[in-house]
């Protein structure tokens, strides 16, 4: 017997964790948190989509202008990000494949991964923010806009709904980043292996959904110039 | 879910991410929006389907994921309405 609760002779794994008192069964518990999580993600969608929509009437009306504006972003930095995000996703699965295989050190070198993309993202993204600092494109915090296109009003309103809707995005990185420190740490400890395994699932929803905003903002922001 | 479906539906999202971009280069016609647009939806799908793991969901949870995308396609599509019929 093992202080964490009996043991499994043959592969010396602790018994899986009993539900929770309100529910019948360890599935019908895992089952409700992948749907809180879905629920939580869709008011995710309701605040990216109505900026989304903001956007799409406004590139609608001032189509030139919008897509005049777009030709000041770095598409080259923004292909690079949306590849880095697709792979952190991939080692965020291979992350949740590795916990579902009850493999402890794989579990944590994905993790690992998938926080270091995230983190080279941001990075970039940063890098991205000051270049577009340093040409006078950001019309946030009383920060001077010199335009030099035509209509640099209208391009004002595109960088303003640029950095709303790339800031979002990015807090949203931070936010998942934190959650993959917790795992990271939960993960170390390993205890109750098939409760991480539960808990990582939930967790990779949110990095996920990270990645679908930013196909959705890469499109819109970067693709649909001029 | 298992490690072939993840590493083909991220060269898959790569695939799309190169096929997106290279429709960048057809200067400003209908075809490149389609393009970009079509791209996008396909990643978006492909991120739900396998990293989400909607292809081996249970009923409610392909429900809830469906309900999101009917609720911003409603969205999208009367707000475009309203804008080009004006």
């Amino acid at each position: 017997m093992s202080p964490g609760g009996p043991m499994n002779t043959e592969s010396n794994i602790p018994d899986p964790t009993p539900p929770a008192d309100h529910f019948d069964d360890i599935e019908q518990q895992q089952h409700a948190g992948l749907l809180g999580m879905w629920v939580f993600l869709l008011t995710e969608v309701l605040l990216f989509g109505g900026l989304l929509a903001a956007f799409v009437i406004c590139r609608l009306r001032y189509a030139d202008a919008f897509a005049g504006a777009a030709e000041h972003l770095d598409l080259v930095l923004a292909a690079v990000n949306t590849a880095l995000l697709f792979t952190s996703g991939l080692t965020m699965v291979l992350a949740e494949l590795a916990a579902g295989a009850r493999r402890r050190g794989p579990t944590i070198w994905w993790l690992l991964a998938t926080a270091a993309l995230g983190t080279a993202f941001l990075v970039l993204k940063g890098v991205e923010w000051y270049g577009e600092y340093k040409e006078q494109l950001m019309p946030v915090l009383g920060l001077p806009f010199v335009y030099p296109g035509e209509e640099p009003q209208l391009a004002e309103l595109f960088f303003n709904l640029y950095f709303v809707a790339t800031g979002l995005h990015a807090a949203h990185m931070l936010i998942g980043l934190g959650v993959l420190a917790v795992m990271l740490v939960l993960v170390r400890g390993w205890r109750r292996p098939d409760r991480l395994d539960r808990q990582l699932r939930i967790a990779g929803l949110y990095w996920a959904f990270i990645d679908v905003v930013w196909i959705f903002i890469f499109t819109c922001f970067y693709l649909l110039r001029a | 879910m298992n490690y072939r479906s993840a590493i083909l539906c991220w060269l898959a999202l790569l695939a799309l991410l190169a096929a997106t971009l290279a429709a960048a280069m057809l200067g400003n016609t209908a075809l490149r929006y389609t393009l970009h647009l079509s791209c996008a939806v396909a990643m978006a799908a492909l991120v739900m389907i396998v990293f989400m793991r909607l292809r081996s969901a249970g009923q409610m949870l392909r429900l809830v994921a469906v309900a999101g995308l009917l609720w911003i396609a409603l969205l999208i599509m009367l707000s475009m309405a309203d804008v080009l019929t004006r």
